[in-house]
């Protein structure tokens, strides 16, 4: 988890040897930023609970550096929408989204935001894709902290492709 | 007159009225799988059974005439046990197939099962292996082992069409239905059997798999396939028409309706339909907006008729639009287009025959004759049609849901001819050969999915509702007439068919008014 | 006007100091309390044998894809996440079989009503619970992928089994 991404070349093992690496910048920013990410808690429904469990000392989202769940948009980079997103919500929820600076990264928690759920309905909009990039969805109904856990290592790989440019 | 008692209600029916007659008349469900209202009574499925004081065993209720003074009795412990017995009976040989079976929802052994049944089987032994899957007609499919030999089918092939083809054969447990060898249920009607078969023995071939029943939505209408304007249901599913049924209606159609009616929807799920205007620019036909579409339609005709007058635009209809649609069209072709020519293509094929299927296969052709020409249109006969187009006196032809290029009765129509006009504006359901060579072609919509009113060959109005939406941009006849009306700035402009419906009426109260029937 | 006199700082500062020992000592307790972080994705949970996961299709012992798509589970499905499309087998006496079968598992919301209501037993949840996807479209499951995820399952009723061995009853008759 804590390594850094790239192997030094092996011209430069005697430097690493005694103590001394480098690296891309970028991929040191990424690296900084997969481990630091501070998650933006858009609890709308019942997700909301298991996001909570997630944060707690049964799951610990700590251990993955994103235990800083606040509501903050100016301070977080990624944003996690736990529940049904209704269509009055939406324009808030967009707000939000619009508020964090970037780079930021988008999870769809749930059946609901990532699809509309069972709510096949006039008032709930049909996965928050609809209103904002999603980067990783997760389902269930609510999905487990384990699953959410893997959806945010998900985000974590995506980071980390991305400073390599993929 | 007799009187009698049913559940404790003393109630009077004309005489040779049975037992089942009056108490379904009281909506009293006394359950029944061989009697139906059409048919002979046989009395063999015995379901029916009911107590009749003094009568020393029970009777079934189907063919026990009332008497005077019959005291009767649908709901006892003895006909509940009679029933639970009968049912036990009728489900020993039958296979578990509900979950592969099309009849599963509308099934009354299902229904009987879940309210008369035991839910448990007593019965240890092999059930009897019959035949499943036989092909029996071009139609309808047999499962041997699910029937219940109700013999309805059998009476129907006897009774209704008089062809006989379905017969019992063997014995015993061993008795299942069949056709005789080289002679398939080829009827016209055989489609009712499937709709008349209790069970899941008898299953349409067209429907087969296509749906469950219960996914189904079901719309009151009318066959559009011929002038006796049978009621039917519209069944769909995804916005897809499953299937089409009879609709009980004793003035028109009775219980039945023919199989070319019940078989004449697939073009409306055809993925070919046409689904966006289209326009010619610079000798291609391009997707464009409907009302420019429209505005382009009535741009060209106003120019031709104010340079060339009426005669040289021509409305080519025929007996499938609805009243609302001829009603337009009339009022078009006399109030803003005055003069303009109406030519009403019939489409008629053999003979009418001796149940229900007439010569004439449109579903309007008296009110669309009425409708157009009887407010001073321009009639032009459809032999006048080609020459005045070769001759250059027809310059514009506005075609409603017509393809010229396939009618028999125009001799000598090429798309040479068509392709010289001035302005040739087509509205249909598909892109046919006329449509290739029009200016503007215009997607319409199939009959499930228009409201309007149909006049039969005997003068009834029925009333059609759309079961679906249009695929695309398809719109009603109805909808293309409002807009072009409005377009050629004539006094009207029409929201719904309905409003139509209505303006109809007011100007022509004693043609609009048929004799009831609708919906 | 009315004068409150404060109470005096120096009392209150003693007793933040005590609160301050007494949180501190919560906290010094808690470490050698047994740890109760699950280490996930290292470590996984146990779950009772009646959790709902993922719903997958399954054969039955011989091989046999177990769906006949009665469209039962279709019905069922309150998110309306199944969607069935039923074709004929022209030389099996099962005659129906799902030509189609699909799970948006994004709509799925592991209730089991479709487990429950299955007529063939064709249709369980397992025990997935860690899925995760990049476009919408990937979680949209088919036959295929289905099938894969529910394995094989072994079952004691075998209803169409005696019909499969009878050689006389496969494939319809013609007249």
């Amino acid at each position: 988890m804590n390594r850094l991404p790239e192997p030094p070349p092996e011209e430069e093992e005697e430097l690493f040897r005694r103590g001394l690496f480098t690296t891309k910048l970028d991929s040191l920013v990424a690296w900084s930023r997969k481990n630091s990410l501070w998650p933006m808690p858009l609890g709308l429904a019942c997700c909301a609970i298991e996001l909570m469990a997630t944060v707690g000392p049964k799951f610990d989202m700590a251990r993955f550096g994103a235990e800083v769940l606040r509501f903050s948009p100016r301070q977080s980079d990624l944003m996690i929408v736990a529940g049904t997103l209704t269509k009055k919500m939406a324009p808030a929820a967009r707000r939000i989204y619009d508020q964090m600076p970037e780079p930021k990264w988008v999870i769809a928690m749930g059946a609901c935001a990532s699809s509309g759920g069972m709510f096949r309905s006039y008032s709930v909009v049909q996965g928050v894709d609809e209103i904002m990039p999603v980067d990783v969805y997760i389902p269930g109904c609510p999905p487990r902290p384990e699953a959410l856990i893997a959806g945010i290592m998900e985000v974590q790989k995506k980071i980390e492709k991305m400073s390599r440019g993929k | 007159m007799p009187k009698f008692h049913l559940d404790g209600d003393e109630i009077e029916v004309s005489p040779g009225t049975t037992i089942l007659q009056a108490a379904l008349e009281r909506n009293l469900a006394v359950p029944h799988y061989c009697y139906h209202p059409k048919l002979t009574i046989v009395g063999n499925c015995r379901i029916c059974l009911v107590e009749v004081e003094k009568a020393p065993k029970l009777m079934i209720a189907c063919s026990t005439v009332v008497n005077d003074g019959m005291v009767v009795r649908t709901g006892s412990p003895r006909v509940l046990e009679a029933r639970r017995g009968v049912m036990e009976f009728l489900l020993i040989n039958h296979p578990l197939d509900c979950p592969i079976c099309d009849q599963a929802g509308e099934c009354l052994l299902q229904e009987y099962a879940v309210l008369h049944g035991s839910g448990v089987s007593r019965f240890q032994e092999e059930k009897v292996k019959k035949n499943k899957r036989v092909v029996i007609g071009p139609h309808v499919l047999l499962d041997e082992e699910r029937c219940i030999l109700c013999t309805r089918c059998i009476r129907f092939c006897q009774e209704i069409t008089g062809t006989h083809e379905i017969d019992l054969f063997d014995r015993g447990d061993r008795t299942t239905i069949g056709t005789f060898p080289g002679r398939p249920l080829e009827n016209l009607y055989s489609g009712n059997v499937v709709d008349i078969c209790p069970v899941g023995a008898l299953t349409s071939r067209e429907f087969r798999f296509r749906s469950r029943v219960w996914f189904l939505k079901s719309t009151p209408s009318v066959c559009p396939g011929c002038a006796r304007g049978c009621n039917i249901w519209v069944d769909t599913a995804d916005e897809q028409v499953a299937r089409l049924r009879p609709r009980v209606n004793e003035e028109v159609n009775g219980h039945w309706m023919c199989d070319i009616g019940r078989n004449g929807f697939e073009s409306v799920n055809s993925p070919d339909r046409l689904l966006t205007p289209l326009v010619r620019r610079e000798d291609t036909l391009t997707p464009s907006p409907w009302l420019e579409a429209v505005k382009r339609s009535a741009a060209g005709l106003l120019r031709i008729f104010q340079e060339q007058g009426g005669e040289a635009i021509g409305w080519i209809v025929s007996g499938r639009l609805t009243n609302e649609e001829a009603f337009l069209v009339g009022r078009i072709s006399s109030e803003v287009l005055d003069g303009s020519r109406i030519i009403v293509l019939d489409h008629c094929e053999g003979e009418d025959d001796a149940l229900l299927l007439r010569r004439d296969r449109t579903p309007n052709r008296r009110g669309v004759n009425d409708l157009c020409l009887g407010n001073g249109g321009q009639q032009m006969k459809p032999a006048a049609l080609v020459s005045s187009l070769k001759d250059g006196s027809l310059r514009a032809l506005i075609v409603l849901g017509e393809d010229l290029l396939e009618m028999p009765q125009l001799e000598g129509m090429t798309r040479a001819i068509l392709a010289g006009l001035d302005l040739l504006v087509v509205h249909d359901q598909f892109l046919t050969g006329t449509g290739e060579v029009a200016h503007v072609v215009l997607p319409a919509a199939s009959f499930v999915e228009i409201d309007g009113t149909y006049r039969n060959f005997e003068g009834r109005v029925q009333a059609v509702r759309a079961a679906k939406r249009a695929p695309g941009a398809g719109q009603a006849g109805w909808m293309f007439l409002s807009l072009l009306g409005k377009a050629l700035e004539a006094d009207f402009s029409y929201a719904t068919s309905q409003e139509i419906t209505r303006a109809l009426g007011a100007a022509a109260p004693e043609r609009a008014a048929g004799e009831g029937g609708a919906g | 006007m009315i004068f409150v006199r404060r109470p005096d700082p120096r009392f209150r500062a003693w007793t933040y100091f005590w609160a301050l020992v007494k949180g501190m000592s919560l906290t010094l307790r808690h470490i050698f309390r047994p740890k109760v972080t699950l280490q996930y994705p290292e470590q996984r949970g146990e779950f009772s044998e009646g959790y709902r996961g993922l719903p997958s299709l399954v054969r039955d012992q011989h091989g046999r894809e177990k769906c006949v798509a009665c469209y039962l589970c279709q019905w069922v499905c309150p998110p309306r996440a199944i969607t069935i499309t039923a074709g004929e087998l022209q030389e099996s006496p099962v005659e129906k079989f799902a030509e189609k079968f699909q799970i948006n598992m994004l709509r799925c919301i592991m209730c089991g009503y479709c487990e429950e209501v299955c007529p063939e037993q064709a249709i369980f949840l397992n025990q997935d619970y860690e899925l995760t996807g990049l476009t919408r479209a990937e979680l949209i499951f088919q036959k295929e992928k289905l099938l894969e995820i529910g394995g094989v399952r072994p079952d004691t009723i075998q209803k169409w089994k005696p019909l499969l061995a009878d050689p006389s009853r496969s494939g319809g008759r013609k007249q």
